[in-house]
């Protein structure tokens, strides 16, 4: 494109058409570097006026698409997996999860002896407590109920908790070599709560 | 004048000096003999101390980077020893241990949890255990003085001779021999646990409420593991750890069962007499998630295998290096 046609471009986007040829329009609208010439004045004009709006061109929201078409899948990230099945764990952890497997051996029985009770009444601990002072006016919730319990044998942590409460018994005859016995880090408070 | 006033007062000095030369040198010889001979001697008291007196103590246990307030009551008696331990922080859990059972009450989801004791039938695993074959494995020493809720107690420096175990440092009160501080030290020296009494009464007898639980059970579930686990006569030792740290042995050697058919749950406590590893083997179908490493609770290490279909399980409060060897050393004489 000559100086000659920049120039009536130029008369023409500062709205002096008549300083231009009969055919000028026809000419720009059937060459395509005319065209885009005269986008880019615009552009320059925009700029130079301090008028430029946020803009996009037609094909940015097919660019997005495609973009997003070729992201690769993220999801939500999992949990981290402790090592086999284990987590740091005290207290409400262990306690938990060491009732589970009680329930878990009970749930055994029960699928063969179908009248199994699977949590026995506070009652009975009259009988395991140095005389306590428990009210046993009320029922204890059934195990189906417990949300708080997990209830699958595939739970690392009803194992790990079974062995740690077994170590922790041996420990404590005759409360080891720091003069109270190894069940403190179990009602200790879990830092991770 | 001078030499008339001066003379006395040198004879005098002199005196005074040969007297208090040899004082000093006396109360020096005691001071270190009581250092140098006593080490061993106060573990002893205090591991009497610790089972045979009737206390009640507040104390802090801090382990990472949580630290508990909690309470202690100890009664001993010819029922044998009934211990009540109480979280003042946080959820007033409970541990109310006695001769038969040990109950965890949670007060936060409302579980108590009964346990069989087993306190009454191994009496030989009493801790600590000789002191002399203790002694072959870890360096003991008195390195002095300190004053610990409000008592004047001795500082004994338990330190192991290799990386395999973990050391102590513990105060003892120099009445009661009572144990009032405790460090677990890690191997480099920095406390992994510590336990701090801040109050601690010595009593003639406990009186019986004092080691009754507070929470009155109602919406209470309990679980009472008990009565579906049992122990099988021991027909032989079908496992055994390969490695083990220089001084540990096997002490004890159960298989437990949960159910009729269950496969059972060997168990396999090693020790050296102060530190303590549970080796825990168990058939198992399912392949657990992740992989082998080892896995630390505060002092307590644990570190799991699957080893031929069993899955192989080393906890105890001694180095990850030491539970990894152990787990990883488990070896069968089955067919």
């Amino acid at each position: 494109m000559n100086d000659d046609l920049h120039a009536k471009l130029s008369l023409f986007m500062d709205g002096e058409p008549d300083q231009v040829d009969d055919g000028f329009i026809g000419w720009l609208s059937g060459n395509e570097n005319a065209r885009y010439t005269w986008w880019r004045y615009h552009i320059i004009s925009d700029v130079l006026c301090q008028g430029i709006r946020a803009c996009a061109d037609r094909q940015l929201a097919c660019r997005i698409a495609d973009k997003i078409r070729k992201e690769p899948a993220i999801f939500k990230p999992r949990p981290k997996t402790s090592i086999f099945y284990l987590k740091p764990l005290a207290g409400l952890a262990i306690a938990a999860s060491v009732a589970a497997v009680a329930i878990l051996s009970l749930k055994d029985r029960g699928e063969q002896e179908s009248h199994t009770t699977m949590a026995q009444p506070v009652a009975a601990l009259e009988i395991l407590l140095p005389a306590p002072r428990l009210d046993t006016a009320e029922s204890t919730v059934p195990y189906q109920d417990r949300g708080d319990i997990r209830l699958t044998n595939a739970d690392g942590n009803t194992r790990m908790n079974s062995y740690l409460l077994n170590y922790y018994e041996y420990r404590s005859m005759g409360n080891g070599v720091q003069g109270v016995n190894p069940y403190v880090r179990i009602i200790a408070n879990d830092p991770d709560q | 004048m001078i030499l008339i006033n001066s003379n006395p007062v040198y004879k005098l000095s002199t005196y005074q000096g040969i007297l208090c030369a040899f004082l000093l040198f006396t109360q020096t010889t005691i001071t270190a003999a009581e250092l140098n001979t006593s080490a061993l001697e106060l573990l002893d008291r205090m591991s009497n101390a610790t089972r045979e007196l009737n206390y009640d103590g507040i104390f802090i246990y801090r382990r990472e980077l949580s630290m508990d307030t909690m309470r202690l009551i100890h009664k001993s008696g010819n029922e044998g020893v009934t211990e009540r331990l109480i979280s003042l922080t946080g959820s007033p859990r409970e541990v109310i241990r006695t001769r038969h059972s040990v109950t965890c009450i949670f007060p936060d989801n409302k579980q108590i949890l009964v346990e069989k004791s087993r306190s009454h039938k191994f009496l030989s695993t009493q801790f600590p255990e000789s002191i002399d074959r203790i002694a072959e494995y870890y360096d003991f020493a008195n390195i002095g003085e300190d004053r610990v809720a409000g008592k004047e107690t001795w500082v004994v420096v338990i330190s192991p001779r290799d990386e395999y175990r973990y050391g102590y440092r513990l105060w003892i009160d120099k009445d009661s021999h009572l144990l009032l501080k405790s460090e677990l030290n890690g191997n480099g020296g920095f406390p992994l646990e510590q336990i701090l009494f801040t109050q601690m009464e010595i009593l003639e007898s406990i009186p019986d409420e004092l080691l009754k639980t507070s929470i009155n059970g109602a919406g209470y579930t309990l679980h009472n593991s008990s009565t579906v686990e049992h122990y099988r006569e021991i027909q032989g030792v079908y496992w055994k750890a390969e490695w083990m740290p220089t001084g540990f042995a096997l002490t004890n050697y159960e298989q437990k069962v949960n159910g009729e058919d269950a496969e059972a749950i060997e168990h396999l406590v090693y020790t050296d007499g102060l530190a303590m590893v549970s080796v825990f083997v168990e058939k198992t179908d399912n392949s657990p998630e992740g992989s082998p490493g080892v896995q630390k609770m505060g002092a307590v290490n644990v570190y799991s295998e699957l080893i031929d279909g069993y899955l192989v399980t080393a906890v105890g409060e001694v180095p990850g290096a030491t539970v990894r060897g152990m787990a990883t050393s488990i070896v069968t004489s089955h067919q």
